[in-house]
């Protein structure tokens, strides 16, 4: 908590604390950012006990730094490389989806992303037997097509039963639901380090499900609270060593560009087709991988836009089949 | 990690009051002491002016949805009632007909069959259930005047023959004894209609609807004929699209909440591509799409031959699939 009360320190007497709201002082970092000397002649406390404060209101509040050595050593000893049990596409990607990262796919309207992230839950569920969330927010979650791709697959029915079990579902109508959630997931995460069945990725379909209604805004709220949940996300993912895969949507728009004069010294310009993702651009710097795919007759081709460690531009093609996307 | 007051949904002067008096975080208002949740005092006082129990308020803002497995959720979804269009290809195309607690969307151009379809839907929602239909009563929001009562009463009259003849031939108890109350009557007596000329009626109906829901149990559809109408009267577009979500959102929890089916119609929009022709596509953009779960794009290639393209089924590959509107609705197509 950020409040001052005396549970912080036996030193915040009720008439300290009394006596510090009524001149202003509600939290630690107001608290912080006074003189030490004003705090003397408001609280009645003598200096040394203002500075034990200070000192111990510091040490419990504020965030430390650690090597880099350590940080690498940490993120080599926690994080996973999870498969996503399709084969380009883990080659895409360098191996699979890395813990601690928030990835997104975009794409426009029927661009087969809930297909991907049902292949993928799929696939992490039967073959790594590990727990999947799937925060379903439009309800397009169909188990029905899970059930009909591991048909395909033609795996025994105890092991359908056992796959479809793992596979954790949650409705949610609107933004302060998804906070809710995440953060009692981040409790229960945090108490069930040690247990057998943990989760390593957590699916959100789809983003811009919930912030639609934030768009005529006129005080800014979406913005806040896409920030919120960026910093939510990323706590969780780093501190529970989960990955995010999230869905949003793109739309198109026509850019013209200038070609250069051609020697009549006439100016063309060509109007090019650009596909974005949605959400602003407060989002494009969120995720650390972006995925855009595109739906070609029978085929995705999903091209990298945004990554930390994998050249841009690189891209495959997934087929769609009856057992998932391929 | 703490989390922010700014992530409840507080009412505004609620949520400034708390951050007057330093509640940033929620721990801040309510913390765990030995396992039981407490509430601070100073905090306490302000909600009480909000509500006679504030740790129960309090309790609710922090309400985390349950997660349920796949595993249940498919039993759910077989279990998934549906409203069947009498016509065999495009009901084994939709797994059995346009399914409940789902929003599907019709589109086409002007005489496509859009509303022929919403008004045959009206109908057969009302099968009674001797016959496998779902015996429900059926709502249509009509923002283009395209309701007319006599097409309804004629699609309803071939029904009823229709059941009439099974009824007959089987010579079924329940069936005969379900035909004494399913009449052409009392298909229009079921069937609901609300006029809306702007957004605001629209947007003032589907508010309504959950009053109304909740006192007409045996509504099984929702038909909102059509969406782009109502909306074309809003000249700011991002307001358009906002309030278009916010409909969306409402629909959604309408569906799911009452067991309904909810359908909508839109219209066509032309796509300026740079290089091929242009094209024409469904109205309200593409994140329209993403609001709802099936989309189908009707047409009409002959008099009285039509067909449905799907182009949004999460369940099934995008099929061609042509049917008939007659005079008693939508049929299949009679090879001759």
């Amino acid at each position: 908590m950020a409040r001052l009360c005396k549970e912080m320190n036996s030193l915040f007497s009720e008439f300290v604390l009394k006596n510090l709201r009524l001149c202003g002082f509600h939290t630690v970092v107001d608290f912080l950012e006074e003189n030490p000397e004003n705090l003397v002649r408001i609280t009645k406390l003598p200096y040394k006990d203002i500075v034990l404060l200070r000192h111990n209101i510091i040490a419990n509040f504020s965030a430390f730094q650690s090597s880099g050595k350590t940080a690498y050593n940490e993120i080599v000893t926690n994080s996973a490389m999870v498969s996503t049990g399709i084969e380009r596409l883990d080659a895409l990607l360098g191996g699979g989806i890395l813990t601690g990262n928030i990835y997104e796919v975009c794409g426009l309207s029927g661009s087969c992303k809930t297909q991907l992230c049902l292949t993928i839950a799929m696939n992490i569920a039967l073959s790594l037997k590990q727990k999947v969330y799937y925060i379903d927010a439009k309800l397009d979650f169909s188990s029905r097509r899970i059930f009909s791709m591991l048909e395909e697959k033609q795996i025994a029915e105890t092991d359908v039963t056992e796959t479809l079990k793992r596979i954790e579902v949650v409705r949610i109508k609107d933004l302060y639901q998804l906070f809710s959630f995440l953060h009692t997931l981040r409790e229960n995460l945090a108490q069930r380090e040690l247990e057998s069945s943990f989760v390593r990725v957590i699916i959100l379909d789809s983003l811009p499900a919930v912030f639609f209604s934030f768009l005529n805004d006129t005080n800014n709220e979406g913005i806040a609270l896409k920030s919120q949940l960026a910093n939510t996300m990323k706590h969780i993912a780093l501190e529970c060593h989960v990955a995010f895969l999230l869905v949003n949507l793109a739309s198109r728009h026509f850019d013209e560009i200038e070609n250069l004069p051609d020697p009549d010294l006439t100016v063309s310009s060509v109007q090019t087709e650009v596909v974005k993702p949605a959400l602003g651009k407060q989002w494009l710097h969120i995720p650390s991988t972006r995925l855009l795919l595109k739906k070609v007759e029978s085929q995705v081709h999903v091209s990298i836009i945004k990554s930390i460690n994998i050249p841009l531009c690189s891209s495959c093609i997934l087929n769609i089949k009856d057992e998932g996307l391929v | 990690m703490f989390r922010p007051l700014c992530t409840l949904p507080l009412p505004g002067l609620l949520s400034s009051k708390l951050r007057e008096l330093g509640f940033m975080y929620c721990d801040d208002v309510c913390f765990d002491r030995n396992g039981k949740p407490i509430l601070d005092p100073i905090a306490e006082k302000v909600l009480r002016q909000w509500s006679d129990e504030p740790c129960t308020y309090w309790k609710e803002l922090l309400a985390t949805p349950a997660t349920k497995n796949a595993f249940s959720h498919l039993q759910d979804e077989c279990d998934l009632g549906r409203i069947e269009t009498f016509c065999r290809s495009l009901d084994e195309y939709m797994d059995g007909g346009v399914p409940l607690q789902r929003i599907t969307e019709f589109s086409g151009a002007p005489g496509s069959g859009k509303t022929q379809m919403c008004l045959h839907l009206c109908v057969d929602v009302q099968i009674p259930r001797a016959f496998c239909g779902l015996e429900g009563q059926a709502v249509f929001v009509d923002s283009c005047s395209a309701f007319t009562v006599s097409r309804l009463s004629e699609i309803a009259e071939a029904c009823v023959n229709h059941c009439s003849m099974l009824a007959r031939d089987g010579l079924n108890q329940n069936m005969l004894q379900a035909m004494k109350h399913f009449s052409k009557i009392s298909i229009l007596e079921n069937v609901f209609h609300v006029l809306c000329f702007t957004h605001v009626d629209l947007m003032a109906s589907i508010i309504y609807l959950k009053k109304f829901l909740s006192e007409h149990r045996q509504v099984r559809l929702i038909v909102i004929d059509s969406i782009t109408f109502a909306l074309q009267t809003i000249d700011n577009a991002l307001q358009r699209v906002s309030l278009l979500y916010d409909l969306m959102e409402n629909l959604r929890t309408i569906a799911s909440e009452f067991d309904v089916a909810v359908v909508v119609t839109n219209n066509l929009t032309t796509k300026v591509e740079t290089e091929k022709e242009s094209s024409l596509i469904p109205a309200l953009g593409e994140s329209f799409g993403h609001s709802v779960n099936y989309r189908f794009l009707l047409g009409r290639t002959t008099d009285s031959n039509f067909v449905c393209v799907s182009g949004k089924n999460l369940n099934k590959s995008s099929v061609t699939v042509p049917f008939q509107i007659t005079r008693s609705g939508i049929r299949e197509v009679q090879n001759n």
